[in-house]
């Protein structure tokens, strides 16, 4: 049985690795097509490049693990320092997004509040407040990715605005000022 | 909370497991528990596959995947596999067949290189223990998902229509809306942990597969340059599709790559299952399927009769899987990400 299994594997894969894991292989289900046995040359060649591939490897692996853990551990450590708020809004650093204004969104909005988010009227207004392109791009969809359970609305119907140095002017006079910033920034509870 | 947390991805990792041995119980026997034990990487990643592609079809027809669903879930791919097993008469092991290794300056080295390769995957797990999300699609469209799961208990149309993406596949936000209900809370920056455990299977699971094949000292260069791969860390630690994807096709690969060169069939059906994981987890994934299909196909030519109808079948049927989800999206009108067929946009 021992001595079948053998030469079937011998057969699919070739040379002295498949007598030595030929024993602990499962007995195939269905015989393996026949293969004509590769010249000894090629092996000898798929042999030694398996083994210069393993020894580059091994070489790279071991070149990088310095590098890797200490990569690893300097991002660990800058984690461990970071306040658990600062954490769930890390990306925004990135973003240059303030940190204050989504703070203050998570504090303040209740979950399954409905909001409207007002920017800039425009990139060029945007600029004025210091408001980089990226900034103004991403603050939608990372507003909504911090502040869920809270849901974004239209703005007749928004329980709450949050506006990022927007123009107030159509909120004033039905909203009440939660959180002031001078950089522009205030949120706040509307009334329909 | 973050000890909680901890214990609820843990807990989560664990259901996936169990639903993992499962499958592969149904799939194949274990002669002692020692293989058994061996085979736990690649186990907990038909679990990924197989719980993520059925949550996915859970959330198509209507479902929340809460914690009773997720247990219900594993506990019932575990009564399913094990049922499969019993009528193919897969017993559980007879041996425990631990036995003391030889020591030879090839297997030191080998376990010397396996150490160390287990050392950084110890480094990268303090690393990803308490990560933020930074990537620009985890935080815009991926974790938004996973969230709405999570809090709304399925899918939001609304939400998903306002979402870039929104026909991208469901399995990596229903794995990460799983951890979040298992976490108690959808605390996400716990959940690049999920990354680093899927990382430690494919490793555990890419021994495994190659071990009857390729020899340590052989082996374990490769499995270790995977874990210091520049920039592994900067992907892996934002939780996306990407590298789930890349995980399941390489693996779905090494079975069918070891089932050209040994035929034993049980491989055939890890393929079909990790096909399935790579369908469901991103758009891409399709691309992927084909290539490995065609591959597949044309080293097996001179035994097409015989391969080919297996070969394409499990494929169709890991497709068919994910059908629902496309009539789910197309019904709704969400627009498609497939990319612009007009020459123009090539």
């Amino acid at each position: 049985m021992i001595v079948q299994e053998s030469s079937r594997v011998n057969l699919a894969l070739g040379g002295s690795l498949a007598q030595r894991y030929a024993r602990r292989m499962p007995e195939p289900r269905h015989a393996v097509a026949p293969e004509p046995a590769r010249p000894a040359t090629v092996a000898r060649i798929g042999r030694a490049f398996a083994i210069a591939a393993a020894a580059t490897a091994a070489i790279v692996f071991l070149a990088r693990v310095p590098a890797t853990v200490r990569d690893f551990d300097g991002r660990a450590t800058f984690n461990a320092h970071e306040t658990p708020v600062g954490r769930v809004i890390q990306g925004a650093d990135g973003l240059d997004i303030d940190n204050d204004f989504l703070v203050q969104a998570m504090t303040l909005l209740p979950p399954h509040a409905t909001y409207t988010l007002q920017l800039p009227q425009s990139l060029q207004v945007a600029r004025g407040y210091g408001i980089v392109p990226t900034t103004f791009h991403a603050l939608p969809g990372y507003v909504n990715y911090v502040v869920l359970p809270r849901r974004s609305a239209d703005p007749q119907r928004a329980q709450y605005l949050l506006c990022y140095a927007c123009d107030t002017d159509p909120f004033d006079d039905r909203m009440h000022r939660l959180w002031t910033d001078p950089h522009g920034y205030v949120i706040g509870r509307l009334e329909r | 909370m973050i000890g909680r947390s901890l214990a609820g991805l843990f807990a989560a990792q664990t259901l996936f497991l169990v639903a993992g041995f499962a499958i592969l119980w149904a799939l194949r026997p274990w002669r002692t528990w020692a293989g058994l034990l061996r085979s736990l990487g690649l186990a907990y990643l038909l679990g990924v596959a197989g719980v993520g592609v059925t949550a996915s079809l859970l959330l198509v027809a209507g479902f929340g995947i809460g914690t009773p669903v997720v247990v219900v879930l594993s506990l019932g791919l575990l009564a399913l596999g094990a049922g499969v097993a019993r009528l193919r008469a897969h017993g559980l092991p007879s041996a425990h067949g631990f036995a003391r290794p030889t020591v030879t300056p090839a297997s030191l080295v080998a376990s010397a290189l396996a150490l160390l390769t287990f050392i950084v995957l110890g480094a990268f797990f303090l690393a990803a223990r308490q990560q933020g999300v930074v990537a620009w699609d985890a935080w815009a469209f991926w974790i938004p998902k996973a969230k709405a799961i999570y809090f709304f208990g399925g899918l939001d149309e609304h939400l998903f229509r306002t979402l870039p993406g929104p026909s991208y596949p469901l399995l990596i936000p229903a794995i990460q809306a799983m951890d979040f209900h298992l976490m108690g809370s959808a605390d996400t920056t716990t959940l690049a942990l999920q990354y680093w455990f899927l990382l430690v299977g494919f490793v555990l699971a890419g021994w495994w597969l190659l071990q009857p094949l390729v020899r340590p000292l052989l082996l374990w260069p490769f499995l270790g340059l995977a874990t210091v791969m520049p920039e592994l860390d900067k992907r892996l630690l934002n939780p996306q599709a990407d590298w789930p994807l890349d995980i399941f096709f390489a693996l779905a690969a090494l079975c069918v790559g070891r089932w050209l060169l040994t035929g034993e069939r049980w491989l055939l059906g890890a393929y079909g299952v990790l096909l399935a994981g790579v369908l469901a987890t991103k758009r891409e994934g399709l691309l992927l399927t084909a290539c490995l299909v065609a591959v597949a196909l044309a080293c097996t030519w001179h035994r097409a009769r015989s391969a080919w109808p297996r070969l394409v079948g499990i494929a169709a049927l890991a497709y068919a899987l994910n059908v629902p989800w496309r009539v789910w999206w197309e019904s709704r009108g969400l627009a498609s990400d497939s990319p612009d067929w007009d020459p123009g946009h090539l």
